[in-house]
């Protein structure tokens, strides 16, 4: 492995991670998690579409753009699945907040549940996300999943198989 | 014949699948863990010389100076700790997210009634739960009634979370 392969994948990744903030400080885009891949896509489409025009295709430069890009989308990945939880406020991550807020006394249960809990968020709300997505259809009151969300669920499936595990708790 | 720098690279991209077998393993052996997270996360860690051994084996030891071992480390250190971190996320979302859990249940039974659906999503209900596992993954800890913080990984996680997201004026939470 040479040096600049490892620098040209934290290149490029660094120049996804500038386009996404010069992005997102002039103004969110409205389909944010959309545009976030996007914004990661160009710079590696750039990337290869530069390496097959400008170099000779052969044996070393397939491995280099592979190592590049193998690096590249295993850091942008890492990425885009945190960045989710900036928009979902992870109800954990709220909870360490406020705990280290009320430090160094903490908060009791009922503060935490007085502080967090939404009492307008109900599981008719979740179905309701479900339905508009097009991840699941009613027809006679009965939920019933889409080709896409028996797709989208698959992998987990085969995780929570191999692992011998019943269905996460939620 | 494939050079070193290819079977690096396909060597890194299988170890997703081997780090979910030492994860079954683990689960397996360590069923009555409190925290599946923590056993998630105790399989990324010691999968590392699991994934990192046929590496060395089938391609840094063919390299032909210092300095391409010295790199070929750096690299594979960071793509494992990137492939590790998304197989921990993954893992997490299994466990914790609520729509997931719905789909999988609607998957079970092929067509369900919503009032059918096993899931409590009573929010009290879904803020406990949480405040067990934090508790599990020794987060937090309850000293005379109340929820202090015990280790500050996921705090300090948490703060840096908030503190990038207003540099992207995208404050944490906001729809």
């Amino acid at each position: 492995m040479r040096g600049v392969v490892v620098l040209a994948g934290l290149l490029l990744f660094a120049i996804g991670m500038g386009l996404h903030v010069r992005i997102w400080r002039k103004g969110r885009p409205e389909r944010e998690l959309l545009s976030l891949v996007l914004t990661f896509f160009a710079p590696w489409a750039a990337y290869t579409f530069t390496a097959l025009v400008g170099m000779r295709l052969g044996p070393l430069w397939v491995s280099d753009w592979a190592a590049v890009s193998l690096l590249y989308w295993t850091l942008s990945g890492a990425y885009l699945q945190t960045y989710p939880v900036l928009q979902a406020a992870s109800p954990s991550l709220l909870i360490v907040l406020a705990v280290g807020k009320a430090m160094p006394r903490g908060l009791s249960e009922e503060e935490l549940l007085e502080t967090l809990v939404d009492p307008q968020s109900q599981m008719a709300d979740r179905i309701d996300d479900l339905l508009e997505g097009g991840l699941v259809t009613q027809d006679g009151g009965k939920l019933r999943l889409t080709k896409t969300s028996a797709a989208f669920i698959f992998p987990f499936r085969c995780l929570r198989a191999l692992l011998g595990m019943e269905l996460g708790r939620g | 014949m494939i050079d070193t720098r290819m079977r690096l690279v396909a060597l890194l991209a299988l170890s997703p699948f081997a780090l979910a077998l030492w994860h079954a393993v683990l689960a397996r052996v360590l069923r009555s863990a409190k925290s599946p997270q923590a056993v998630a996360m105790l399989a990324s860690a010691t999968g590392a010389p699991i994934a990192g051994a046929p590496v060395w084996l089938f391609a840094l030891r063919h390299a032909l100076t210092g300095g391409q071992v010295f790199w070929g480390v750096v690299y594979a250190a960071l793509v494992y700790s990137g492939i590790a971190y998304c197989y921990f996320h993954l893992f997490n979302i299994s466990e914790t997210s609520r729509r997931l859990r719905i789909l999988s249940e609607i998957w079970l039974k092929k067509e369900i009634e919503p009032k059918q659906l096993s899931i409590n999503y009573h929010p009290e209900h879904q803020i406990k739960v949480r405040l067990e596992r934090l508790v599990a993954t020794r987060q937090l800890k309850v000293e005379e009634g109340f929820y202090v913080l015990d280790r500050t990984v996921l705090h300090r996680a948490a703060l840096a979370i908030a503190a990038w997201g207003d540099f992207l004026r995208r404050p944490l939470g906001e729809p």
